[in-house]
């Protein structure tokens, strides 16, 4: 018996072994050059480059490549950054990273001179467009470094764009009617001024919403923080749905984001930028005493020497008194939200899956990045095996516009979105490589064939955000978006975008100080008070917005970055 | 050639004699190489670090210069000093549970399983289980067992993890740390010559005597190693509260270094500040170090 036992497993070793070996495929890419490349994969997953690299392979098939014919894209797909110190020892050519100090880069000779890419026409683009006409004019003034000739060289080049915000359920809300009714009166009750089911059914008027435009996607949803409280008052109490959903175990981060957003927001483009480029005029500066937000009298003139004014900004103070104020609601402090928004081990996936899934009592809004519809993938396929309305194709859901702090700010800011790039991704090649060498002629090849306009497109076709760039998609790429992809766009199309960088003497010696999240994401530059645990755990704390927005301030002044 | 008996040693002798020296020298040649290269070698550099600045001109050229701004920083900056006494207080914290629990409970469960007890085999299986496990994987364990299980179990939510992060974050160290002390220590208890215990035995050292008089001071010499690195751990150490995520408020001293690493690797011209408090660290660690070993030496229990 034990001598069958011991032959029985020689035999299915041999049949293994065997099968392993003469199951293994030949390599299709044995003769073909290969060019690595290395992208920080996280929420947008890898689908866009896997796509981006078998269009350029098929294109280049035929290529001769010292003495190989065909070029190979070997992508490293990994959730981690590469330091600059690191690249030399890799395979990888051209890098897609994110939250990179650039100056350090370029100071360290991590980093190629990629101009070539980036100024000269792009052979996959129709006419004579460069990569530099889809910049940003902050992008190139930042990535565009002047040698003593006063030449301009590049060493990046923006990637995806990372903002956050609110996803709502569209289909939830016309099933129940979450929008307000036009010439409502706050005095009738919370109740009685949104549709509800009755007035979806009756086709009552929406208001405008925060475009102020009527008969638009945006009509019936919050324009103001007071609107945006009496939604979900109306959701949670009326509705008997849970307004607002997030990952607890992300919390610290997510939320601080998404103040951030909304400060953003009603600071502006313009506002916002001062804290990177210390030039201009603030003109929201203010100080808080009992609860109370009071402008200056008169606008500062900001500059490298005062750029701790700007901790008053009232934006910041508003939305974080925003958080405070939301923070101790009960929809949001009741018992079962210790499970999901307060728990430590509630990951964004499930918030996200929680978001999606049917039932008696649905989560009508996620607040999440622009990288949750891919990052949620596998959720959305999930419902879609039982029901295909639960597909990213048919479930409908949108990007909420951001509510203004008053009606006033509206009437400001119009209907300007201004949103804030929170991870600044950006494409490189490392340093090293001879220019004649055939891996940096590709490798600059490759970045324009990845930022060419039907790449572009695909990139938001495939995961429904866009790229960090100037770019518009024909009617048939808009056309074959998801819902929430369309949403997205138009919403992003008609947004100001806050680049966290500049190119001056203090943002370049202090970026650890003004720009880069902690390890945990838990502390913001803008919002640090000196207190490591971060903006949102004080505030769980029980720490009030307004002791935390006076103790940025006192924090800044005594930095030594003036 | 002579050995070290004097007496004169053959030709095969002295052959086997020159092999053992180049035996002797290769194996200890790793060592000796491993500490010149990563102290010797990587503290070099760190040193310098801590002693330098930089600045970033107009035209984007970093310049690197002496100053001592990043070292005293640590003592004038309130928000910096407010962050090493607010980790050191969590460092000694643990470090005092690990030293006021898991030590005398750890001696005691060695004794148990020493004295081979009911089911002390068993134990020492299991105590030891959590140490070998990642501890990625045994945290992600921990949490989901207070988080999802016991609110089942017991009907309530008051174990959940969130409910008391600092108390079950010090529970999960104790637990994981709990296995190798046992087992250290009742290894050391196995060496005990049973005719030192059945002395003991005559001269009436029986249960608690024969562990403080006779077992006690046996093991002392491994007990000391535990208490001597122990103390250089209170620096380092980051009892895993990473890998929790709790609240900045619980990170210790060693959670606050690794941060400023990471920010270091970065960008070069965040080294200095992490520099500057590893030296620091290193300056306060080394005397408290020696100290602790000098003072168990002279009033530790000795073996004789």
């Amino acid at each position: 018996m034990k001598k069958f036992l011991i032959k029985t497993l020689c035999v299915l070793m041999l049949v293994t072994v065997a099968f392993s070996t003469f199951a293994c495929k030949k390599d299709p890419n044995k003769n073909k050059a290969t060019l690595y490349v290395y992208s920080f994969t996280s929420g947008f997953g890898s689908e866009w480059l896997t796509e981006l690299i078998k269009d350029y392979e098929a294109l280049h098939v035929n290529d001769k490549v010292g003495g190989k014919t065909g070029i190979h894209v070997q992508p490293t797909t990994l959730n981690s950054n590469v330091a600059g110190g690191e690249m030399a020892g890799r395979d990888e050519v051209v890098y897609f990273l994110e939250q990179q100090d650039y100056s350090s880069l370029i100071a360290g000779n991590y980093i190629a001179d990629i101009t070539d890419a980036i100024t000269g026409d792009n052979p996959y683009d129709e006419g004579d467009g460069t990569l530099e006409d889809k910049m940003y004019d902050d992008q190139k003034d930042y990535l565009g470094r002047k040698d003593s000739n006063g030449k301009v060289h590049y060493y990046a080049y923006p990637h995806y764009l990372t903002n956050f915000g609110i996803v709502y359920d569209v289909d939830r809300f016309n099933e129940k009617g979450y929008y307000l009714m036009k010439g409502y009166n706050v005095a009738n009750g919370v109740k009685n001024c949104f549709l509800g089911v009755d007035g979806m059914k009756n086709n009552w008027t929406k208001t405008d919403g925060p475009d102020q435009t009527p008969n638009t996607s945006d009509d019936g949803l919050p324009t103001t923080y007071e609107e945006f409280f009496m939604l979900c008052d109306y959701i949670a109490n009326t509705g008997n749905d849970n307004p607002l959903i997030w990952s607890g175990q992300h919390r610290y981060s997510y939320l601080t984001h998404f103040i951030n957003a909304l400060a953003t927001d009603y600071e502006g483009y313009e506002q916002m930028r001062l804290n990177f480029t210390f030039d201009g005029t603030a003109e929201n500066l203010g100080t808080v005493k009992n609860g109370q937000f009071t402008f200056d009298a008169t606008d500062t003139e900001i500059d490298q020497t005062n750029g701790n004014e700007l901790a008053r900004q009232a934006g910041k103070y508003y939305a974080i008194k925003f958080y405070d104020d939301l923070y101790d609601q009960t929809y949001i402090k009741n018992d079962a939200n210790d499970l999901t928004l307060f728990n430590s081990g509630y990951d964004h996936l499930t918030a996200q899956e929680d978001f999606l899934k049917r039932g008696t009592k649905r989560n009508v809004m996620l607040l999440d990045g622009s990288w949750w519809e891919m990052e949620a993938t596998g959720a959305f396929e999930d419902l879609a095996g039982t029901n295909d309305a639960y597909s990213k194709e048919n479930k409908k859901l949108g990007w909420m516009p951001l509510p203004k702090q008053s009606a006033e700010k509206i009437t400001q800011s119009g209907k300007k979105q201004t949103v804030y790039d929170i991870y600044y991704p950006l494409c490189m090649v490392k340093n090293g490589l001879d220019v004649n060498s055939w891996q940096y002629k590709y490798a600059i090849d490759f970045i324009q064939f990845a930022n060419s306009q039907e790449q572009l497109a695909q990139f938001t076709q495939i995961t429904s955000a866009v790229k960090s760039l100037k770019y518009d998609l024909t009617s048939d790429q808009k056309s074959s978006l998801t819902p929430y992809g369309k949403s997205y766009y138009e919403y992003i199309k008609n947004a100001d975008i806050v680049f966290p960088y500049d190119n001056n003497v203090v943002f370049n010696n202090n970026q650890l100080k003004l720009q880069s999240l902690s390890t945990d994401g838990k502390v913001s530059p803008l919002y640090h008070s000196g207190d490591k645990r971060g903006l949102i755990e004080v505030i769980e704390k029980g720490v009030s917005a307004e002791t935390h927005f006076n103790g940025m301030y006192t924090y800044f002044s005594s930095s030594d970055i003036w | 050639m002579t050995n070290t008996n004097g007496l004169k040693l053959n030709k095969k002798a002295q052959t086997m004699d020159k092999g053992a020296k180049i035996f002797y020298a290769i194996l200890m040649a790793f060592p000796v190489v491993q500490f010149v290269l990563f102290y010797i070698v990587v503290n070099f550099q760190s040193i310098g670090y801590a002693f330098m600045d930089s600045v970033e001109s107009s035209d984007n050229k970093i310049t690197w210069f002496f100053s001592i701004k990043k070292i005293t920083d640590w003592f004038t900056d309130p928000y910096k000093v407010k962050d090493l006494l607010d980790t050191a207080k969590m460092s000694l914290l643990y470090y005092g549970v690990t030293l006021c629990v898991s030590i005398p409970l750890g001696l005691l469960f060695a004794y148990y399983v020493f004295k081979k007890m009911p089911f002390a085999g068993l134990f020492r299986i299991f105590l030891f289980i959590p140490s070998i496990i990642p501890a990625a994987a045994s945290v992600l364990m921990f949490k989901y067992v207070l988080n999802e299980v016991t609110p089942i179990l017991f009907g309530t939510n008051a174990l959940r993890f969130d409910t008391n992060p600092l108390g079950n974050v010090i529970f999960y160290n104790l637990y994981v740390g709990f296995g190798t002390s046992v087992l250290m220590y009742a290894n050391k208890m196995f060496d005990i010559s049973p005719e030192v215990i059945e002395a003991g035995k005559l001269d009436g050292a029986l249960g608690i005597k024969e562990f403080w008089h006779i077992v006690l001071p046996l093991t002392f010499p491994t007990l000391s190693v535990f208490l001597v690195t122990g103390v250089a751990t209170i620096f380092v150490n980051q009892y895993n509260v990473l890998m929790f995520n709790v609240s900045a408020e619980y990170d210790p001293l060693g959670r606050y270094l690794y941060d400023l690493a990471f920010a270091s690797t970065k960008s070069e011209r965040n080294v200095p500040p992490a520099a500057a408090l590893g030296l620091i660290l290193t300056i306060i660690a080394i005397p408290l170090t020696f100290g602790v070993k000098y003072l168990l030496d002279k009033y530790g229990p000795s073996e004789d």
